[in-house]
């Protein structure tokens, strides 16, 4: 591809991504209003929110850091529709393609976090202080069974002999994992994506934290926007990595299509195991996890989620082995 | 140690509370908490009208301990003025706490839940307790507020009808309760929340002295309703409720506190059970005659310190009433929260940040009934333009408040 | 397992929610409900009302003896009395509805009606001074009227 085609294709793509977002974050509202046997708001609701808060206005805190300030959360925006650049969606290869561009994503997940971090914490209030602590423990404690999730999976890939980059999501898109696994392996397998779900809701901002608000309390009008879009734009990106690891299949080689149509079916369906996994991980997930204490929080993704995620290693261990 | 003294906004407690709190890290220090932004005057206010117009007034210090706080009144001034209470209306007076009581604790319920982040448990309790407030509403014709006392018995009466409705409601709760007291007692979302939060162990709990559920779910036996039975109690055996009787044993935390209401309104479903089937007939109010209650009212002379459980514990009020005239001569009152206030420091010492609400809110605070009790004085500071907050004659009455 | 059933359950059964009358509110909300009664125009109807609901106080000035009973019960001053004769004028805007002015009425001139939309742009317009004549139903204590429909 040429530079020119990347720069459109890379531009309609992180379009896309945030339509399908706000629609999406719609969609979760609405399923969440029917858990609480509520009416909940309209699919188009996320859209007037947005229009709304943009005509707001933007209040600076008289200590804060205005650059770090403002610009933490369009740095958080921006990073996390970076991501959908190097995912591949459905039979698409992604548009900026590496060797390690799982890896890529990851960081730019965190990144998209710290940024917004950074942002509350340029607010110069205690409040945002604290605040801060928290997302970096909740993080910190996160990243653990993150990397063990990615180290293993990557070695799997490497020692199966799946055709490919073993960082790279399109290794996992082309050839599933689940086909060159044993019985064992798939146990391992199905043990790694449930901790992966059960890490979405915490790592895309998800989890309520304290009665008060997360990070984005700080923020107003145009900056609370950008923090929320970011939100949402993290909480898409997790999914569509986590469709591209565990759930790669093609609906479109399954029927038999050629060239156009079999991109745009599996490009539909792409979007629609994306639309499962978040409904089961964020709606769902969110519904069960509640309101959170950050200590409770901490040690469960840190020590209990970890623990399921080395068990799913072992496993995989024992799968190559035999 | 670095301590951060941090003042929490009323968002934080989800009272009108003013809550600082010094903070290590994310533990608490130490908290310190400042009432009066609900003083409303109501003390004030009713020494300067006549006790007709006090009993509804009464009633609206707080919207859901009201039936309480009107009864606490009406019993002071019945006992003043030796009115006899039929045995209808004491039945009817103690269904109408109980149904009151369940209102309270569903919707205590579904503020834990709400503050506990289950949006969805918080939705299933308060669609519960629609039926008990339809119920409400059938019978006196509001949801809340009801304004059932009244001098010498009762404002409303029931029918057969009535007693077939209330009787639905209890199938309806017998029904519907179990699933819910499974999920919040036996699953692990509210356990997980909840349990080893904000702990009261029973001697500290002796030493506050706490009343109503707090206490209870700290393994004291302290219930007005069991200790001195008003009203028709004492026709029923109305046991105060143990944590450690379902669960085992008691550890006095903020899981106890709510596994013991959801007791609780198994007993008041109870309670109503059996109240129902021996009801007596006969009249709601002692004295028909309005002229004859007023005169009754307008001779009675004396003081009369009578308390009611509430929903959230004892509701205490010492009433004097002075010969001549339908009026109070003082008013004081105490309500449960007052008393279990004090223990909120102690509680909230040691404890994370993100619990603040929660421990707060497990003792089942109401404002708006505690902050009834500051004394109404001039100001005590020279230099400043003395605060005339009575007119001359009532000046003495006006000290009399002060507790 | 039991709570993830439990809000399944939660998830397939009726909301709850109790839609707003109409999708926008409407310049006049009173001009509305007179459309939506000529049939020009749908609306979700408002929940049923018990019979027993305590709504506006409605007052049988023909009926009345002027005692001055509801007076000295109204704890919030909205009773007063008339200029002219010796009847008493209600302003619902200081109501409480706390319903004890019908309780010490000994002539059942007043009554609780259920009509519970009492909000005006019109101050003058709260004032009570004559809502017609009563209907009593049942033998209890307390009055309903029957609304005009």
């Amino acid at each position: 591809m040429s530079w020119g085609t990347k720069i459109v294709a890379s531009v309609a793509l992180m379009l896309l991504a945030a339509l399908i977002a706000l629609i999406f974050e719609g969609a979760d509202r609405v399923i969440q209003a029917r858990i609480q046997r509520r009416l909940g708001p309209p699919l188009s609701q996320p859209f007037y929110d947005l229009v709304k808060l943009f005509a707001k206005e933007s209040l600076l805190p008289s200590d804060a850091l205005p650059w770090l300030f403002s610009g933490g959360p369009v740095f958080a925006a921006a990073s996390a529709l970076t991501i959908f650049l190097y995912i591949p969606i459905g039979s698409l290869p992604p548009v900026l393609a590496g060797g390690g561009d799982f890896l890529l994503a990851l960081f730019l997940m965190f990144l998209s976090s710290f940024a917004l971090i950074l942002g509350a914490l340029a607010g110069a209030s205690p409040y945002g202080e604290i605040d801060a602590k928290k997302e970096l423990d909740l993080i910190a404690s996160c990243s653990v069974p993150l990397s063990v999730i990615a180290s293993s999976l990557a070695w799997f890939a490497y020692r199966q002999g799946l055709p490919g980059a073993p960082f790279s999501l399109e290794t996992f898109v082309a050839k599933p994992v689940w086909s060159v696994a044993g019985w064992s392996g798939i146990m391992g397998l199905i043990i790694l994506a449930a901790a992966f779900l059960s890490l979405i809701p915490a790592l895309a901002d998800r989890v309520q934290r304290n009665i008060f608000g997360g990070s984005s309390r700080h923020f107003s009008g145009r900056t609370l926007l950008l923090s929320r879009l970011a939100r949402n734009f993290r909480t898409l990106a997790f999914c569509s990595v986590f469709v591209s690891l565990f759930f790669p299949g093609s609906m479109g080689r399954f029927l038999d299509l050629r060239e156009l149509a079999l991109f745009s079916v599996d490009f539909l369906f792409f979007w629609v195991k994306v639309f499962l996994v978040q409904t089961v991980a964020v709606t769902w997930g969110g519904a069960f996890l509640g309101r959170f204490k950050n200590s409770r929080l901490s040690s469960f993704y840190g020590v209990a989620v970890t623990g399921v995620a080395l068990a799913g290693l072992l496993l995989l261990f024992l799968d190559a082995r035999l | 140690m670095d301590v951060l003294t941090l003042p929490l906004n009323p968002s934080g407690s989800l009272e009108p509370l003013a809550i600082t709190v010094s903070l290590d890290g994310d533990r608490i220090v130490d908290a310190r908490i400042r009432h009066g932004a609900l003083h409303r005057g109501i003390e004030e206010m009713a020494l300067h009208w006549n006790l007709f117009q006090v009993l509804p007034l009464a009633e609206r210090i707080c919207g859901f301990c009201s039936l309480s706080n009107a009864l606490t009144f009406a019993r002071a001034v019945e006992t003043i003025a030796g009115i006899v209470v039929p045995p209808r209306a004491r039945y009817l007076r103690t269904l109408f706490l109980e149904l009151e009581r369940i209102s309270s604790h569903f919707l205590w319920l579904a503020t834990a839940c709400h503050i506990a982040g289950h949006e969805a448990l918080m939705m299933a309790v308060l669609s519960l307790r629609e039926r008990v407030l339809d119920m409400l509403e059938g019978l006196t014709g509001k949801r809340s507020n009801c304004g059932v006392a009244a001098f010498g018995g009762t404002r409303v009466n029931l029918d057969d009808a009535d007693i077939k409705a209330l009787e639905e409601m209890i199938a309806f709760y017998r029904r519907e309760l179990p699933p819910l007291q499974e999920v919040l007692v036996e699953g692990p979302l509210l356990r997980f929340r909840l349990q080893g939060v904000g702990v009261l162990p029973k001697e500290v709990a002796v030493r506050h002295g706490v009343v109503g559920p707090v206490a209870r779910a700290s393994g004291l036996y302290v219930d007005l309703r069991w200790s001195s039975p008003y009203e028709a109690y004492g026709d029923f055996d109305v046991q105060p409720r143990q944590v450690s009787d379902l669960m085992g044993r008691s550890r006095g935390d903020a899981f106890d506190r709510m596994v013991l209401r959801i007791m609780e309104l198994r007993q008041s479903l109870e309670i109503i059970e059996t109240l129902l089937q021996g009801i007596p007939g006969g009249n709601v109010l002692a004295v028909k005659k309005d002229r004859r209650l007023a005169a009754l009212l307008r001779d009675a002379e004396g003081r009369a310190l009578v308390s009611v459980e509430g929903p959230r514990g004892e509701s205490l009020q010492r009433v004097t009433l002075c010969r001549g005239k339908i009026a109070l001569s003082s008013w004081t009152l105490r309500s449960a929260t007052y008393v279990n206030a004090s223990s909120w420091p102690l509680l909230l010492r040691g404890e994370e940040l993100s619990d603040v609400a929660l421990i707060i809110n497990s003792t089942d605070p109401c404002i708006a009934c505690t902050e009834r009790l500051f004394p109404l004085r001039p100001s005590p500071v020279p230099e400043m333009a003395p605060l005339r907050l009575s007119s001359a004659e009532d000046g003495e009455a006006a000290k009399e408040v002060a507790p | 397992m039991s709570t993830l059933f439990f809000l399944l359950r939660q998830a397939c059964r009726k909301r709850l929610t109790n839609l707003f009358p109409f999708p926008h509110m409407p310049e006049s909300l009173i001009e509305a409900l007179h459309v939506v009664q000529e049939g020009g125009m749908e609306m979700n109807r408002p929940l049923p009302t018990p019979p027993s609901l305590w709504g506006k106080v409605a007052y049988n000035r023909e009926r009345c003896t002027g005692c001055g009973n509801c007076l000295e019960r109204c704890p919030s001053g909205a009773i007063e009395p008339s200029a002219d004769k010796k009847k008493v004028e209600i302003d619902i805007a200081f109501c409480c509805f706390c319903g004890r002015c019908v309780d010490s009425c000994p002539v059942s001139a007043l009554a609780m009606s259920d009509e519970f939309l009492c909000s005006s742009l019109d101050r003058r317009e709260m004032r009570l001074a004559d809502s017609g004549p009563l209907r009593l139903s049942g033998e209890g204590d307390l009055w309903s009227l029957e609304r005009k429909r």
